[in-house]
């Protein structure tokens, strides 16, 4: 049995410029982008602002800002990094590796959200001194009272040139302090007043997008078919392709367990990580590695490696009389 | 010597024995196998060049700050050559991926080879996606707040904290790539050394010459 070949060098050779081949594979895809760009141009849509939220849905901002204050929005029950509620917390039985890390960015949105950036707001607006001052003196209890009796009544609220009425009832400061904190909002201060995790550099936007993280950003990108069931952050972008390649991983989340499970995101990573895992081994995994074989594409590829090999003697190919001398060597 | 010092020649010169085997005829042929003649060949190479295409506007993109990739006119031309570099880099990845797959290119030792590839994938997708979310628009944003729910959840959102874009652009411009193209580099010397995997078997051949794999 002659000795199975495993030296490419062993075959013929043709010449070959590695050089040339790759300059011209950079100028081919320079051209390609070059011309996408300019006849197509780049996704953009303008980002979302505290500000047009405060301005152009003051109820929305209200709502937001009084769940915040009162500890009952979905960030302050989340969970880990933010804190050590439960509301978000993924878990497959006993395992919820998000608890590993533990609350690495604590955030109180109470504080974080209302009252720092409404104590910033007191030397602009002396006014708001006593109603902060109501607020902090009172028991936990009645601020509850309070923000509840706010929430009932803001559905109600009146909109009229900027203005919110929101019928009078047992809300004691509440109305004075959010009142205010929309004007910090609609004057375009809050987001500088709320995104001060680091005293001076102000890199991370935790703060206010997880103020915006609610209705405000899911209106948006219902509006652009952004959301979960409509394939999520790999959804083209306007008329542009967005990240496809993340096809796999958007498609479990359309079907159940996952689209369904309060873990999905958690056993979409997860399974993904198998997924690549299996990739990976594909060189190792008896049956599967074999697949190309039996398959036999390969053949498309080398077809005219093939077709010189198999023509058998006599061939008068390049391939066949190269291959001729291969076998004699 | 030192015992200490005997090791740490022996593992030096172990490196440098295996650099010396990259010679340049072996990075730079000039001859390649008979059978290397298809499209097919071409998809490894322009992968590589879209992503010098992605690389190099993406140097420029960074010596110009966000501002200016957000501005019309040059920089918003630029932050375009960039996404379709994105677009073109995964386009002749997934080929060339899928084309390999098909040849069964892990053969004949090549198994290291496939798993640099496929990690070369895996943290090209990571990459493109911190790209996604360095971007500054309100995709940027809703992918922000979508994705971070999947990292918690995964248990690494407590350090990859996509609602940092200080770390989420360092991570975009410097760290990723920089594990990248070492992968990719090394990706590139192992089928240099390796050489482009040989077809299987023809028909007439596979009795005579053994199992394919």
């Amino acid at each position: 049995m002659r000795r199975y070949l495993t030296d490419p060098a062993k075959y013929p050779q043709t010449r070959f410029d590695l050089v040339k081949e790759a300059v011209i594979s950079g100028l081919v895809v320079l051209v390609l982008v070059v011309i996408a760009s300019v006849a197509l141009g780049v996704p953009y849509v303008k980002p979302l602002t505290i500000q047009q939220v405060a301005t152009k849905e003051p109820v929305l901002f209200l709502q937001t800002a009084a769940h915040e204050l009162d500890d009952t929005s979905a960030i302050a029950q989340y969970g880990p990094p933010y804190n050590n509620g439960t509301g978000s917390l993924q878990a497959i039985g006993s395992f919820h590796p998000q608890t590993i890390l533990g609350v690495t960015t604590p955030i109180n949105p109470a504080q974080v959200d209302v009252l720092r950036p409404l104590s910033m707001a007191v030397p602009l607006d002396p006014a708001l001194k006593p109603a902060l001052s109501t607020w902090n003196a009172a028991s936990r209890s009645q601020q509850d009272t309070w923000v509840n009796a706010y929430l009932q009544a803001l559905p109600r609220a009146r909109v009229a040139g900027g203005a919110v009425q929101v019928p009078r009832t047992a809300d004691g400061p509440v109305p004075a302090m959010l009142s205010a904190l929309r004007a910090l909002g609609s004057g375009g201060l809050m987001s500088g007043a709320l995104d001060r995790l680091s005293p001076v550099y102000r890199y991370d936007v935790a703060p206010s997008l997880l103020f915006l993280q609610g209705a405000a950003l899911h209106q948006m990108a219902q509006r652009y078919d952004l959301l979960g069931g409509e394939w999520g952050i790999m959804h083209d972008e306007l008329s542009y392709p967005g990240p496809w390649w993340l096809t796999p991983y958007t498609a479990l989340y359309q079907i159940p367990p996952y689209s369904t499970s309060p873990a999905g995101d958690l056993m979409a990573a997860y399974t993904m990580l198998i997924i690549l895992l299996l990739l990976l081994a594909i060189p190792f995994l008896p049956g599967v590695r074999e697949l190309p074989h039996k398959l036999r594409i390969y053949r498309l590829v080398w077809r005219d490696w093939y077709h010189s090999v198999e023509r058998g003697p006599g061939a008068t190919t390049r391939g066949a009389q190269a291959e001729k001398r291969r076998q004699a060597t | 010597m030192s015992r200490r010092g005997y090791e740490s020649s022996n593992w030096t010169q172990a490196v440098r024995r295996r650099a010396e085997t990259f010679t340049w005829d072996m990075l730079l042929p000039t001859e390649q196998p008979i059978y290397v003649r298809s499209v097919v060949y071409s998809f490894g190479a322009l992968t590589l060049g879209a992503l010098v295409v992605v690389v190099v506007s993406g140097i420029v993109l960074a010596a110009n700050g966000p501002f200016w990739w957000q501005t019309p006119g040059a920089g918003v031309f630029m932050r375009g050559i960039h996404y379709w570099g994105v677009q073109a880099f995964f386009f002749f990845m997934i080929l060339h991926l899928t084309a390999q797959f098909f040849m069964g290119s892990w053969r004949l030792g090549r198994a290291g080879t496939w798993i640099l590839g496929v990690l070369s994938f895996a943290v090209s997708v990571v990459t493109a996606f911190t790209g996604y979310l360095s971007r500054g628009d309100f995709f940027s944003q809703w992918n922000q707040v979508q994705s971070k729910d999947a990292f918690n959840g995964a248990g690494i959102g407590g350090w990859f904290d996509v609602l940092n874009n200080g770390q989420i652009y360092g991570l975009h411009i410097a760290v990723l790539p920089a594990i990248l193209i070492a992968m990719v580099s090394l990706h590139l010397l192992l089928v240099r050394r390796h050489g482009v995997v040989p077809p299987y078997p023809a028909e007439n051949e596979r009795l005579e010459r053994g199992p394919a794999r």
